[in-house]
């Protein structure tokens, strides 16, 4: 019985491929009758090619892997070897990561897609993850490495500069941030903090391209540390930062602030327009619907504002893909929404409020209104690129948040390097607010 | 559905072309990745690409994969559904007909039986997305 479906040819189709853990469970459950104990032996029956019985050729099944990005964002996360770093470490040592484990994690991943994949697909993963793990492991990204245009087809209007060519590197908005564990805060707050004792000074100097030392004196105390692609590790500085982080937390301004600033944009330049706002944790979505709801005067439930944490359904979608003249609309959605879901209809702004740590999420966020939109489709004719909504995130100075911004900026150049950078990191976080003050003078010294 | 087969002129037909050129040939490739950024119509591309595969093998079938058990409304036109209409279990998209069916629970036995008996398309939905989904986030 389970050879029977093999004798006809199916093209399987396997969308958004970088989610799926179990495709080959799902699959060998359709056409080997398998359980999970023989699960094996069923997959590698699967995906082995095998002769037509009418023909006798090897030819099918053929494989469509579909995926805007195709590689598991938890994997993005993981080969990142400067994430491996602690608070007292050395340059030298952070240098000498664990290659073994970061190749053991790449391929794993990677290692998954090409046993499904079969030969042809299987060889360019193989050379992909070579040569990613080689520049991963080389210490910078330089190059991107751009796929074999064989296999991924791109849009075409590439071509028309539709998507700009990534930009160089520079500091982040939210470079300056000490990430030492569990302290996180500010080095702008820290040079102010140094400046301010008596005889206190601050310096900053460039060794090499993407590496710059400090030294911060005043007082009795003496702070040195590196910054090293936009992040600051120094043992002593993440005690001090402990210190003005608890401090600042007491007087409890973080939260709050961002709130405000959602407030004023929904009310402000948002006004009459849909509103697309999402968070990472349900239970800070749940308590933004909550704060929206009492400030605009929702007079029924669900009329301006609406919470979809974790999924969304079709009648909220709906609700949303559709405008009342003056109106505003807001959903807040978690991450669970931000991917194979269709909300570009009429909404024009979407709002980071909590920021994710992968930049592939942020894609998967932006992508939720950047579409091409049905009735902007003339017959026969090539659809425009999409307008990009308009985009805001909150990054309260001195959060966690800011440590998120500068992550994320880093991992965009792992994107080149992936070949997925069809958005830049301005393009995709769209305008910061509150407004940074500090940072200009950090970047002036 | 009544105009999708007949848009050829739209701009994913350079990857159609592409993806059928490497995959229709004798001996040709056994698998493709079609990466596109969101929304700029990969399951358009992957019926259109069935559709044209269909042309030269006949009887040829087709599974969609898709990551949660909710169908985007992107996969719903492409099948020749309205993107708000509702889709119901089990109805398959036979050869003549253009409709699809989708697995809502989990693959199993009427997912065999239907291809079994020849009907040309199945969509499952897979039960285990990757997008953490705990009391915390998601």
């Amino acid at each position: 019985m389970a050879t029977e479906l093999h004798r006809f040819p199916h093209l399987i189709v396997v969308d958004e491929v970088h989610r799926h853990r179990r495709v080959l469970e799902v699959l060998s459950e359709i056409f080997l009758e398998a359980d999970r104990e023989n699960r094996s032996a069923a997959e590698a029956a699967l995906t082995k090619p095998f002769r037509s019985p009418a023909r006798g050729r090897r030819a099918w099944p053929k494989w469509l892997f579909l995926s805007a990005t195709p590689f598991n964002p938890v994997s993005l996360d993981t080969i990142d070897p400067l994430d491996q770093g602690s608070a007292d470490e050395t340059l030298e040592e952070r240098d000498g990561h664990d290659e073994e484990a970061l190749a053991s994690e790449i391929e794993k991943t990677f290692g998954a897609l090409a046993f499904l994949a079969g030969r042809d697909l299987g060889d360019w993963f193989s050379r992909h993850v070579a040569e990613v793990k080689r520049r991963l492991t080389d210490g910078h990204i330089r190059q991107p490495i751009r796929p074999p245009r064989q296999l991924v087809v791109w849009p075409t209007l590439a071509k028309q500069g539709a998507f700009a060519p990534p930009a160089k590197p520079r500091w982040s908005p939210g470079a300056a941030v000490v990430s030492t564990g569990a302290a996180r805060g500010s080095l702008g707050e820290l040079i102010r903090l140094a400046e301010s004792l008596e005889g206190g000074s601050a310096r900053l100097e460039r060794r090499r391209a993407a590496t710059e030392r400090f030294v911060l004196s005043g007082g009795n105390m003496e702070v040195r540390g590196y910054r090293i692609m936009g992040e600051v590790y120094s043992g002593t500085l993440a005690r001090c930062v402990a210190r003005a982080v608890g401090a600042r937390k007491k007087a409890g301004d973080a939260r709050p602030a961002k709130l405000q600033g959602l407030l004023e944009l929904i009310c402000g330049p948002a006004k009459g327009q849909n509103v697309l706002v999402f968070c990472v944790h349900r239970a800070v979505a749940r308590a933004v619907v909550k704060e929206l709801q009492v400030a605009l005067g929702e007079v029924s439930l669900g009329s301006k504002v609406r919470l979809a944490a974790g999924s969304v359904n079709e009648g909220d979608q709906r609700w949303f893909n559709r405008a009342v003249k003056g109106k505003t609309r807001v959903l807040v959605a978690t991450d669970g929404c931000s991917e194979s879901i269709d909300l570009h209809q009429r909404a024009d702004v979407l709002v980071h409020y909590e920021l994710p740590w992968s930049p592939l999420r942020v894609l998967q966020r932006v992508g939720r209104l950047w579409r091409i939109r049905q009735r902007e489709i003339e017959p026969g004719e090539r659809p425009r690129t999409p307008r990009l909504p308009g985009i805001i995130h909150f990054a309260h100075p001195g959060s966690v948040d800011e440590e998120i911004l500068s992550r994320l900026w880093r991992r965009w150049g792992h994107l080149r390097v992936m070949g997925l950078d069809y958005l830049t990191y301005q393009q995709a976080m769209g305008r910061r607010l509150p407004a940074v003050s500090w940072d200009a003078g950090v970047a002036a010294r | 559905m009544k105009s999708f087969f007949q848009r050829p002129g739209s701009w994913q037909k350079e990857a159609v072309d592409g993806i059928v050129r490497r995959m229709g040939e004798r001996d040709g490739a056994r698998a493709a990745l079609l990466q596109l950024p969101t929304g700029f119509g990969k399951s358009l591309v992957a019926v259109r690409t069935y559709a044209r595969l269909r042309e030269r093998k006949t009887g040829l079938r087709l599974v969609v994969v898709l990551p949660k058990q909710l169908i985007p409304a992107g996969w719903k036109t492409a099948l020749g559904y309205g993107p708000n209409e509702w889709v119901g279990l089990f109805e398959w998209l036979s050869p003549g007909r253009e409709r699809a069916g989708a697995i809502r629970d989990q693959a199993g036995a009427k997912a065999r039986d239907a291809l079994r008996l020849g009907r040309a398309a199945t969509v499952v939905g897979d039960r285990a997305a990757s997008v953490p989904s705990s009391d915390r986030c998601g």
